[in-house]
């Protein structure tokens, strides 16, 4: 068995090919389809914890939704950057207008159109980003997804131009110990290593939860780890490390830091 | 994955002092387990302890301890041989209480020693069989069942000295029987008390129960307990005593008196033949004892009936 490939496959991807829908993630799916179905366009807010997935299913709604969506993975943008962009996906050559112009431009570009706008890891928009998104949400001109960190998002919802508007707030949240290993059977699973799977017991997989605490990148970096230190100990011909076992998981967490020893 | 070595070893430190804390918490838990198993303990202790001294305290007041006196000089007059026997019964049926004992043991003239359990009238003769079973069944041996003049006394382990005593009055105990060890020699019965250490006062006293000498009893309170509890051997040492004192008549009736108790046995017979002998009647004394013989063999009624007819 190759522990190499294995421990790529748990490697941090943002592919909505190996994205792994579980509940949690079907019910934000099923939200947020129902919302742009039946209400008024505005802003939703799709928050959670940092690795619980957030970018991962904003890649896989791109791909699932019929809507046509307009996403920024980095969010340092100037604002009039930001308009020309959106400008330009038109297919619309961009004048050498002032900001005010182009906002009006871009309003009576999309008026019409069904375009979501999403913008990962808006936790770090500037203020004038945060004022043109407004002005932009007012129009009714676009859907805004923004994702933003658990802890930040409660400071930018209570400003007022967010909190006087309507919005929706979409939680992200970690996923079950059930979830967890359904996650780690099906990658493995994927990987023809069934044989493995009788390897990681209940137990192990208690300890997986445990350490990550249902988190989905630290978990994929402690399956990683362990899966590298198995291919290293196969190679160097350390007896004792050569299968998945709870010394091995052990010294995973040891190296990725979540056990302090 | 350079730093494999490095986890590995990391791994084993973090693992053991995981473990670590699981023993010390097991280890504490134990230390608080014993803790409490020895409080619980201490405290049944204190209270066998009360219970210990309350006996002592009872046992003090009925007889109170004779200091530096030496028991063959004790003062025994006509002791209240039923109050004796009132106590050893109620001791037996109080589930045999605990008594703090420290063994001394007395000088005496006596050449027989053995552990008395219980002294009863022969009225109870099957309670006093029931209780000698139970004692061999627990491992006292050659238990037997010796009579007095008026009681019977359950004793076991004669011997001949009191060292082989010892294994024995640890066994009694170690089970919480009551006893006392008795000494016997040829002239008489005697009873000794266990001398008793009493922790209350902190003071070294000698508790010796009395010597009970039962032959010497008196005829009138003899004649008073028989009233109340009639009884072979009560009657047979009245008849004994009227003989010895001259007055036949008197010995005759409590003869009689006897022998309506027991038929058997051969001394109320030889009593009556004696008491009818001295009164000149012999030939009526020497048929009495040939009925005796015809349905009973005696040794001493042969013996007598032979020194009378040399004595013609």
């Amino acid at each position: 068995m190759n522990y190499l490939e294995l421990a790529q496959c748990f490697e941090e991807q943002n592919s909505s090919e190996h994205y792994h829908q579980n509940s949690e993630v079907l019910h934000i799916k099923n939200t947020i389809e129902s919302i742009l179905n039946n209400n008024t366009k505005q802003l939703l807010f799709l928050t959670g914890e940092p690795g619980v997935g957030k970018s991962a299913f904003l890649n896989y709604i791109e791909e699932q939704f019929s809507y046509d969506i307009i996403k920024f993975d980095i969010p340092f943008l100037e604002p009039i950057d930001f308009v020309k962009i959106l400008i330009q996906k038109t297919q619309t050559e961009v004048a050498n207008y002032s900001l005010e112009e182009l906002i009006k431009q871009v309003i009576s570009l999309y008026q019409n159109s069904n375009y979501i706008v999403v913008l990962d890891e808006a936790q770090l928009l500037s203020k004038d980003m945060i004022e043109i998104i407004r002005i932009l949400a007012d129009s009714k001109a676009f859907w805004f997804i923004l994702a933003m960190h658990e802890h930040e998002s409660k400071k930018i919802l209570k400003e007022p131009q967010f909190a006087s508007r309507p919005h929706k707030v979409l939680q992200l949240q970690n996923i079950s110990i059930q979830e967890c290993k359904e996650y780690i059977f099906t990658e493995l699973q994927n990987k023809n290593a069934t044989m493995l799977a009788g390897e990681i017991t209940k137990k192990h997989i208690k300890t997986i939860y445990k350490l990550s605490k249902g988190n989905m990148r630290v978990l994929k970096k402690l399956l990683f780890t362990s899966f590298l230190l198995i291919d290293y100990a196969q190679k160097n011909d350390k007896q004792r490390y050569k299968n998945f076992n709870k010394c091995i998981l052990t010294m995973a967490a040891i190296d990725t830091g979540l056990i302090n020893a | 994955m350079h730093n494999f070595d490095d986890l590995q070893k990391r791994c084993k430190i973090y693992t053991i002092k995981k473990n670590l804390k699981y023993l010390l918490i097991l280890i504490l838990f134990l230390v608080l387990a014993f803790y409490f198993y020895n409080r619980t303990n201490n405290l049944t202790d204190t209270k066998t302890g009360n219970e210990n001294k309350t006996i002592t305290a009872s046992h003090t007041v009925k007889n109170p301890p004779v200091k530096n006196l030496p028991v063959k000089n004790l003062p025994v007059k006509n002791p209240p041989v039923k109050k004796e026997t009132k106590k050893t019964t109620v001791t037996k049926e109080k589930k045999r209480p605990v008594v703090i004992e420290e063994s001394k043991k007395i000088a005496t003239k006596a050449k027989k020693y053995s552990l008395q359990f219980l002294v009863a009238s022969p009225r109870y003769i099957n309670r006093i069989k029931k209780e000698k079973k139970h004692l061999e069944t627990l491992g006292f041996s050659n238990c037997k069942l010796q009579q007095s003049a008026v009681y019977i006394h359950l004793t076991c382990n004669e011997s001949d000295t009191l060292k082989k005593l010892d294994p024995y009055i640890e066994l009694a105990k170690r089970k919480n029987i009551d006893y006392i060890i008795r000494t016997q020699n040829n002239d008489a019965v005697q009873q000794e008390a266990v001398v008793e250490e009493e922790k209350i006062k902190e003071t070294v006293q000698e508790t010796v129960l009395p010597i009970i000498k039962v032959q010497n009893a008196d005829t009138q309170e003899l004649q008073k307990r028989f009233a109340q509890t009639p009884n072979y051997a009560v009657a047979l040492v009245i008849a004994r005593n009227y003989y010895k004192k001259g007055d036949y008549k008197k010995a005759i009736i409590w003869a009689k008196k006897a022998n309506q108790l027991n038929k058997s046995d051969a001394e109320s017979w030889i009593i009556y033949a004696k008491s009818l002998y001295a009164l000149h009647q012999d030939t009526k004394a020497k048929q009495l004892l040939h009925i005796y013989l015809q349905y009973e063999n005696s040794d001493a009624v042969e013996n007598l009936l032979k020194q009378w007819e040399h004595t013609q």
